[in-house]
């Protein structure tokens, strides 16, 4: 029994992935069209783990965001696929067990608190409810006062008279800080922002960077962070995904990714980026576009705008491989010998 | 790879001396609140920009530096001030007697989605300052080149704004404002709105039509390592004022106010070597309110480095070297200058 290595025990779910989604097709149906918007993801994060979402608009990062908490907008739907969160698979689960999930075991950070939050009631009240919502036992004075007590832990100075206040009295930053306390409301297993930071003054998303940190280190939260920033990947993720066109194109430890990309895109998108620190060499562009996922190119999606693609790379998608190195990561391109 | 002292030009592009704008607090929605209050939007700016140079302002959401670009074009009239162009004094001159300067001056947005009308074609368009010069005859042979120029086809001068990307869109914007040849391009956020591989793709181009056309630009920034690869000179903007001003490579390798310091340390590098080892300065509380900015030096109430004598003394931009000006004695009596590598240009006798 004990060389049993395979069979799953109760010891293994402290280290089990909090979320595994899994070969996870959505497609968008608009005006008798047909996209496939994620074409076969999979992805993992285990517990106390931030692993980075990015890519340019339109990669499917936020969708894959959205499918993960039930949330997908009309139209679009999962085709094939698993997503399990703490181990329950969601897709096709009944509403009332994504709903219930949600919030509690799951919970999302917006980009923009100003529309995330109800511009009417008092934010103390708004983060109080948050937690009634799972925890029905929880009388209203209790629920208050633990409301006031997670404002005052993500930074909020006078968290007792900030409770009362409406959200636009608060500021961008601030305003995220309440979202922040409301989405570490019940204690979530799994912690998804999604460009968390974008709207926000960079002296402002360096607070809230580290307001995001200490949540997670006080929790042991799993966290998902979808943003286009590669420095805001660098500051944060353990482990990076690279999306291009609704697949993956590279994943691995942020050292590996970031600090020696291997596939084209990635070394391309990290060319492009304006630095305080990389001595003077100009950005260099990538030519062409993002394609639109209703006229994604064959092949590797990216062919069109690589310049090591040759006739395979427009026919044969290339699969996600696991490359060996000195550091862990997985590379989607022809032209990347594997292993190396 | 270093660039002339611009200070060294005869006579500057854009000379704006102590421009100040301050806007009406409007009160709520029932017209109640304070009439008498006003944001200190912008409060007493000085710069000039030489033929041919570029000049970044660059801040944090609501330092003004947007004000700052819509008062140098005129679009929006000084409360106090002066605004040179070419060395004529524009700040009071009246909307008709400012077309000349709307040849020569041009805006780019940071929305490329909202700067084209929806249901023109974009050649019309990318042609309206040409037609509003009076040289509607030129139309037909410019807008082709214009397209060429910014990297469109020309066909695409028949197509709506909705069938362009949002790269594609504010090439269309600097093709019209290129329409009319000016000397200078005020650009706000021009590349903000953008993914990154396009917005390398409109900086890059930004940067041949500069060396091909000896263009000037104002550029607005709130991203510190855009600016970095873009201006010659750069401006560091807070709550109304310039705080630290100099050549970029100054600038960003020896910043000398705490305000610059903190922003600079606030942008996550993508390298994770680099990025572990950064030195972080995070601020403390939050930005003053403009209605009511505090006395002396208004960056003091998250200062680190703040004495008493920061509360009573508005600091003054002192050189430091090089044109390098800074806005802090506290940080300057700390920081002497460093040799500079060239020799500071010789004042021009007047």
């Amino acid at each position: 029994m004990a060389d049993d290595a395979a069979a799953p025990s109760a010891s293994d779910a402290s280290t089990a992935p909090v979320l595994a989604v899994t070969d996870l097709v959505v497609t968008l149906r608009a005006r008798g069209r047909t996209a496939t918007i994620l074409d076969g993801v999979s992805i993992s994060v285990d517990p106390g783990e931030t692993v980075a979402l990015v890519g340019e608009s339109g990669a499917g990062k936020t969708v894959l965001a959205l499918a993960v908490m039930g949330l997908l907008p009309g139209g679009m739907g999962i085709d094939a696929g698993s997503v399990r969160v703490g181990g329950d698979e969601l897709v096709d689960a009944p509403d009332e067990v994504v709903r219930s999930k949600r919030g509690g075991e799951m919970a999302m950070i917006f980009q923009d608190p100003q529309s995330s939050l109800h511009p009417a009631f008092r934010v103390g009240a708004q983060v109080a409810e948050a937690i009634r919502a799972h925890d029905t036992h929880a009388s209203k004075a209790a629920a208050a006062a633990r409301a006031v007590e997670l404002l005052r832990r993500v930074g909020i100075p006078q968290a007792e008279t900030r409770a009362r206040d409406y959200p636009h009295q608060l500021s961008g930053g601030m305003r995220q800080r309440v979202m922040i306390a409301m989405a570490m409301a019940n204690g979530p297993r799994l912690l998804i922002a999604d460009e968390a930071t974008t709207a926000l003054d960079v002296t402002v998303q360096a607070q809230v960077l580290d307001v995001l940190r200490a949540a997670q280190a006080a929790t042991g939260a799993a966290m998902l962070v979808v943003t286009h920033d590669l420095g805001v990947v660098a500051s944060i993720a353990d482990r990076v995904v690279v999306m291009y066109s609704g697949r993956i194109a590279e994943a691995g430890t942020v050292d590996a990714v970031l600090g020696a990309p291997a596939h084209p895109y990635t070394q391309g998108l990290l060319a492009a980026v304006p630095r305080l620190t990389s001595g003077d060499a100009p950005v260099q562009a990538i030519a062409g576009q993002p394609p639109s996922p209703f006229a994604r190119p064959s092949g590797c999606a990216f062919h069109p705008r690589c310049a090591s693609a040759d006739d395979r790379c427009s026919t044969e998608v290339p699969a996600l491989l696991a490359r060996s190195g000195a550091e862990a990561r997985a590379v989607a391109c022809h032209h990347v010998d594997a292993p190396r | 790879m270093s660039v002339e002292p611009v200070s060294t030009a005869a006579t500057p592009l854009v000379a704006v001396e102590g421009l100040v704008k301050h806007f009406p607090v409007q009160g709520d929605a029932y017209g109640r609140g304070d009439r008498d209050q006003v944001v200190h939007a912008v409060d007493g700016v000085s710069f000039s920009i030489a033929p041919g140079e570029t000049l970044a302002l660059v801040g944090e959401s609501g330092c003004g530096k947007s004000t700052v670009a819509r008062l140098a074009l005129r679009l929006l009239d000084p409360t106090a001030g002066t605004i040179r162009f070419d060395g004529t004094d524009i700040s009071r001159l009246k909307p008709r007697d400012l077309r000349v300067l709307r040849r020569r001056a041009q805006i780019v947005f940071q929305d490329p989605f909202s700067s084209f009308d929806p249901r023109r074609r974009v050649g019309d368009s990318v042609a309206e300052p040409l037609v509003a010069q009076g040289r509607k005859r030129e139309v037909a042979t410019r807008v082709p080149e214009l397209l060429d120029l910014v990297g469109l086809e020309a066909g695409a001068a028949t197509r709506y704004p909705h069938e362009f990307s949002g790269g594609q869109r504010q090439r269309l914007a600097i093709a019209r404002a290129l329409s009319v040849q000016p000397d200078i391009v005020v650009l706000d956020e021009p590349v903000s709105a953008l993914d990154v591989s396009i917005q390398a793709q409109v900086l890059t181009l930004l940067a041949d039509l500069r060396a091909r056309f000896g263009l000037a630009y104002l550029f607005i920034s709130h991203d510190l390592a855009v600016v970095r690869t873009v201006a010659d000179r750069v401006a560091v903007m807070h709550l109304g004022h310039i705080v630290e001003t100099g050549p970029t490579a100054a600038v960003f390798a020896d910043p000398v106010h705490p305000y610059t310091r903190a922003l600079l340390s606030a942008v996550p590098d993508p390298d994770p070597r680099v990025e572990r080892t950064r030195e972080r300065i995070v601020l403390a509380g939050e930005p003053p309110s403009p209605i009511d900015p505090p006395s002396g030096c208004r960056f003091r109430t998250r200062c680190a480095l703040a004495v008493d004598a920061c509360a009573a003394e508005d600091p003054v931009l002192t050189d430091r070297g090089g044109g390098h000006l800074v806005a802090c004695p506290v940080a300057l009596a700390a920081s002497p200058a460093r040799p500079a590598p060239t020799p500071p240009p010789a004042p021009t006798a007047s």
